[in-house]
């Protein structure tokens, strides 16, 4: 009767050595992760459409708001031709602006074929500052 | 009389056969060799950043384009569906199968989508697939249920497990 249980117990020793041994090669797991972070999106708010001054029609009164840490690729300002001729000057802030200072016809040409003209400026400033720019009807903020 | 005798004595001896004491018996043992399953993580499946403070599902699909349900969307950064290569026997089919969903900050993942060596996008239980050889690649998308209107800056890592099994 013993030897019939250390028969049994060796034999099942054999069978779990071997069941440890092929379950790996047989099937393979692995763990996925899925990565997702939460952060606000871009609101502009644009007021004093209307002011006039000598160069035209200004927007002296934009509020950008959105995420705290994540930089903008863009800023274009963009207006119906019809409504408002040109964009006079874009800038970030008071001291961040635009190299040239205007937007030439030539470059707002570039999508003529568009019903916008816009203008855009590359900046790795935060978005949540309030901004002052110069333009015509609108500004779309994309982040990088 | 004594013939019946030695009759009975003979008699067993004539029908034993000689070689009754030894009798031998070839079996064969087969064994054959292939390489064992193995996957390598290319990369992990990211969605990118998604709008803060709204409860929503989204979907991010095996060419890593996410989408979501109702109000929310991506808000910026990259999306990647998972990758993955699988390598192993180059004759052997295989099976692939997704479980073990675990919901991590308010985000739970589910229905698990794959699509293996350049195949369609399905739902992750793909049965008798290609021997992956020296390595098939595996694009792996996920829905992922938001709650808790997570506050900006929050993320999530919930995980699953992605099995391979030779048939």
């Amino acid at each position: 009767m013993q030897a019939r249980r250390a028969f049994a117990l060796k034999y099942l020793g054999v069978a779990l050595a071997s069941a440890l041994i092929v379950s790996p090669v047989r099937a393979e797991n692995l763990l996925m992760n899925a990565h997702m972070a939460f952060g606000n999106a871009a609101v502009v708010v644009v007021t004093d459409t209307d002011e006039a001054n000598e160069s035209g029609f200004a927007i002296n009164n934009l509020a950008a708001s959105g995420s705290e840490y994540q930089t903008v690729r863009e800023v274009r300002v963009f207006g119906v031709p019809t409504q408002i001729a040109e964009v006079l000057r874009y800038c970030l802030t008071d001291t961040l602006c635009d190299p040239d200072k205007t937007v030439s016809n030539n470059r707002r040409s570039l999508l003529s074929d568009s019903t916008n003209y816009y203008a855009d400026v590359n900046t790795t400033a935060p978005v949540s500052l309030t901004n002052s720019y110069k333009g015509n009807v609108g500004v779309t903020v994309v982040y990088l | 009389m004594k013939f019946s005798k030695l009759a009975m004595i003979v008699l067993p001896l004539a029908v034993v056969p000689v070689n009754a004491f030894a009798i031998t018996q070839s079996i064969t043992a087969n064994i054959a060799f292939d390489a064992p399953l193995s996957m390598t993580k290319n990369s992990d499946i990211n969605f990118g950043v998604v709008r803060a403070g709204i409860n929503d599902v989204y979907t991010i699909s095996t060419a890593g384009v996410v989408t979501a349900a109702g109000a929310g969307g991506t808000v910026f950064g990259t999306p990647t569906a998972g990758n993955i290569t699988i390598s192993g026997s180059t004759t052997q089919t295989i099976d692939i199968s997704a479980g073990s969903y675990t919901a991590n900050n308010g985000v739970t993942p589910s229905n698990a989508r794959c699509a293996y060596n350049g195949g369609a996008s399905a739902a992750c239980s793909l049965t008798t697939q290609a021997a992956p050889g020296a390595g098939k690649t595996l694009l792996v998308g996920v829905d992922a249920t938001v709650t808790g209107s997570p506050a900006a800056g929050a993320t999530a890592a919930p995980t699953f497990v992605i099995t391979v099994v030779y048939n």
